[in-house]
């Protein structure tokens, strides 16, 4: 069974492109080597986000992050079960629904998708992502190889969950 | 003593805005304002690039319309070329913006709209979303949704080379065409799209205007306003997404204006305001005159419902049929009540299904002539669409070689910014009233007022798979925080 891993953010948009070129990096260092990882890229959330994971049992997301508290650049992982599904109240401007109902919504209607707890998380705390620009600003950059690094070991714990649930 | 009520969306899911409502002493509302963030450097960033770029660069500024900023700037770089597209070419792109249209429309009215609706705006918030509307309506409903989704993508990719990003739109025409193969099947998923389009208006039609409550609510003053309206029309002044003249018609319904997309300077001016970094699009032969309704007043509107008001009809036979039946229900055009919008989304998706069927049979669609090849120097152009939002207008000026030295840009939501901050201000005043309670249903009703206008600020796409949490923050005087309220659902 494959694990999809998507760079999730825009490119241009200085550095919300940060999951993409964590994935970049990612991708770089399993030069393909690995055929049970797939990579892809995307500017893409809830319901697009959802059917983009359809027949995967696991999905790794590196995305940036804008909590505002944490420090630039610190990088968290966790799982979308440890987010608290907050869309059903959708406010201003959600034109969509948030990836957590859209995942329920595609599995009652019997889509194959990842439960919660294996879609994976990697995070990058960010500030600058409404001034279009290309490039990462440093503090960022000088996250991008603790996020690879923390993208690999979850990638281990991932194999290492997946060959104790036989698969 | 004055209280302050901020409704703020902590992450930025799908973009994000902030309103606050200031109470006076009495409790009555005393002002709303309805901010927005501004993706900032546009201009600068495309300065220097080559123009034939911008379909493929401007359909990166926004994570719910690619498609739309694509379809507008590839208009655009036809007209800095002073290339006429062949008429496969225009039909291709019209073909693949009705299918994104299917698309557009129909998850705005399932996942968003459809809620407050199916579920009632006084519905907990757990259940307000897309899951509730399927527990509640059947799951064939859901099934529905996401195939009516797959169909518009499908169509997108095989002419736009891509799914949610085309990049097929070139200078003169596309880089590419379709196959009978291919036509008889985008022909097959558009007759099943119209199903879909019928089905939709029919539960539409059982479920709000068959409940009392739901139609007076649409009917009811809370979500009325008297202002102009524009879409993009064609020459038989039948509402066309994606080509014709900008019509504006007044209050009364009478044609203000028709004019051609680079005439737009001539009409359309922009208002600043200190508290906010976005500007205010106004009508110039009207004048700004605030945030007010009338004649006088230069706001207008561009939804799908300003574009039904701005336009005689509508182009295919069906959604003809159900323009009439919208307008007598309503008493006649043009129709101010905001919440009819979500009705004139609906048929629009008709409309948009029955022209993507009209254009996969045109016996030309599957002709060679695609494009045609540039031949003048680059200089300035001007390209306008109507997004699912609003008429989406793309101007760029190149030097000789066709490098990009200016760009102006006036999306969709942002037309309807003025109408937008009216809607929210009106609707708090009539719903938060002395010794009333701010609770979750109440709140949801002045959201309502600005979901009917579908905005959109998420030209800063996706982001992280958080959510939209709503956190309401009420001040006093001094600025202290007397008390936070957050809709979550755990």
């Amino acid at each position: 069974m494959k694990t999809l891993i998507i760079g999730l953010g825009n490119p241009i948009l200085g550095d919300d492109g940060v999951g993409w070129e964590v994935a970049r990096r990612l991708e770089e260092h399993f030069a393909g080597q690995r055929p049970d990882l797939e990579f892809d890229y995307l500017s893409l959330g809830g319901l697009s986000l959802m059917e983009r994971m359809i027949g995967y049992r696991r999905v790794l997301l590196i995305d940036s992050l804008t909590t505002g508290t944490r420090p630039l650049g610190e990088v968290t992982t966790f799982t979308l079960d440890d987010l608290a599904d907050l869309s059903s109240g959708h406010t201003t401007a959600a034109h969509d629904t948030s990836l957590k109902t859209a995942l329920a919504t595609g599995r009652k209607l019997g889509a194959d998708l990842p439960e919660d707890r294996h879609v994976y998380i990697v995070a990058i705390e960010a500030r600058q992502v409404h001034d279009l620009q290309e490039g990462l600003t440093p503090p960022i950059a000088a996250a991008v190889p603790p996020a690879v690094q923390a993208a690999l070991d979850l990638l281990a714990q991932i194999n290492n969950h997946a060959s104790q649930e036989g698969e | 003593m004055t209280q302050r009520i901020t409704i703020d969306p902590i992450t930025r899911l799908e973009g994000h805005g902030k309103i606050e409502i200031f109470l006076n002493d009495e409790g009555e509302v005393a002002n709303t304002y309805f901010q927005i963030p501004e993706l900032r450097g546009f201009e600068r960033f495309v300065v220097g690039r080559p123009v034939e770029e911008m379909p493929l660069l401007t359909n990166r500024i926004c994570g719910v319309c690619p498609e739309a900023h694509h379809m507008a700037a590839a208009k655009a770089v036809d007209a800095v070329y002073h290339v006429e597209v062949p008429r496969t070419g225009k039909m291709l792109r019209e073909l693949l913006y009705s299918a994104f249209y299917c698309t557009d429309h129909t998850t705005h009215f399932y996942a968003l709209a459809g809620p407050d609706f199916v579920m009632g705006p006084d519905a907990p918030v757990a259940e307000r979303n897309i899951l509730g509307v399927i527990h509640k309506v059947g799951l064939e409903i859901g099934g529905k949704v996401i195939q009516m989704r797959k169909y518009g993508h499908t169509v997108v990719e095989m002419i736009g080379g891509r799914k949610v990003h085309p990049c097929t739109s070139i200078p003169g025409g596309l880089t590419k065409g379709i196959t009978e193969e291919q036509r008889k099947e985008i022909e097959e998923m558009g007759r099943w799209a119209i199903e879909f389009a019928q089905f939709s208006l029919k539960l539409f039609s059982d479920i709000v205007l068959g409940n009392k409550t739901y139609l007076d609510l649409i009917l009811g003053d809370i979500y009325t306003h008297q202002t102009y309206y524009m879409g993009l029309v064609d020459e038989n002044n039948h509402v066309n997404f994606y080509d014709g003249k900008v019509r504006v018609v007044g209050p009364d319904g009478k044609e203000l204006v028709k004019y051609a997309p680079h005439e737009y300077t001539e009409n359309v001016a922009e208002h600043v305001e200190p508290w906010t970094y976005l500007k205010f699009p106004y009508l110039k032969k009207v004048g700004w005159k605030g945030f007010v309704d009338g004649p006088d007043s230069g706001v207008y509107c561009a939804t799908p419902l300003s574009r039904l008001n701005a336009a005689d009809g509508m182009a295919t036979p069906r959604a003809q049929e159900e323009y009439e039946k919208m307008y007598k229900t309503l008493g006649g055009k043009p129709v101010h009540q905001r919440l009819a919008t979500h009705w004139a989304r609906l048929i629009e998706l008709l409309y948009a299904a029955e022209r993507w069927v009209e254009l996969a049979t045109d016996p030309e669609i599957t002709s060679p002539n695609y494009h045609t090849i540039p031949t003048e120097k680059p200089t300035e152009g001007v390209g306008i669409v109507e997004a699912p939002r609003g008429t989406l207008t793309h101007h760029y000026w190149t030097d000789e070689r066709g490098v990009v030295t200016k760009a102006n840009l006036i999306v969709g939501t942002t037309n309807n910014y003025a109408p937008i901050t009216m809607s929210i201000q009106k609707a708090a005043k009539s719903l938060i009233k002395k010794g009333t309670v701010i609770n979750e249903g109440l709140l949801n009703m002045v959201e309502m007022a600005f979901r009917a206008y579908d905005p959109c600020f998420g030209c800063a796409t996706h982001s992280l798979p958080g959510q939209m949490p709503l956190e309401v923050t009420i001040r006093n005087a001094q600025g202290e925080i007397v008390d936070v309220l957050k809709q979550f659902v755990d």
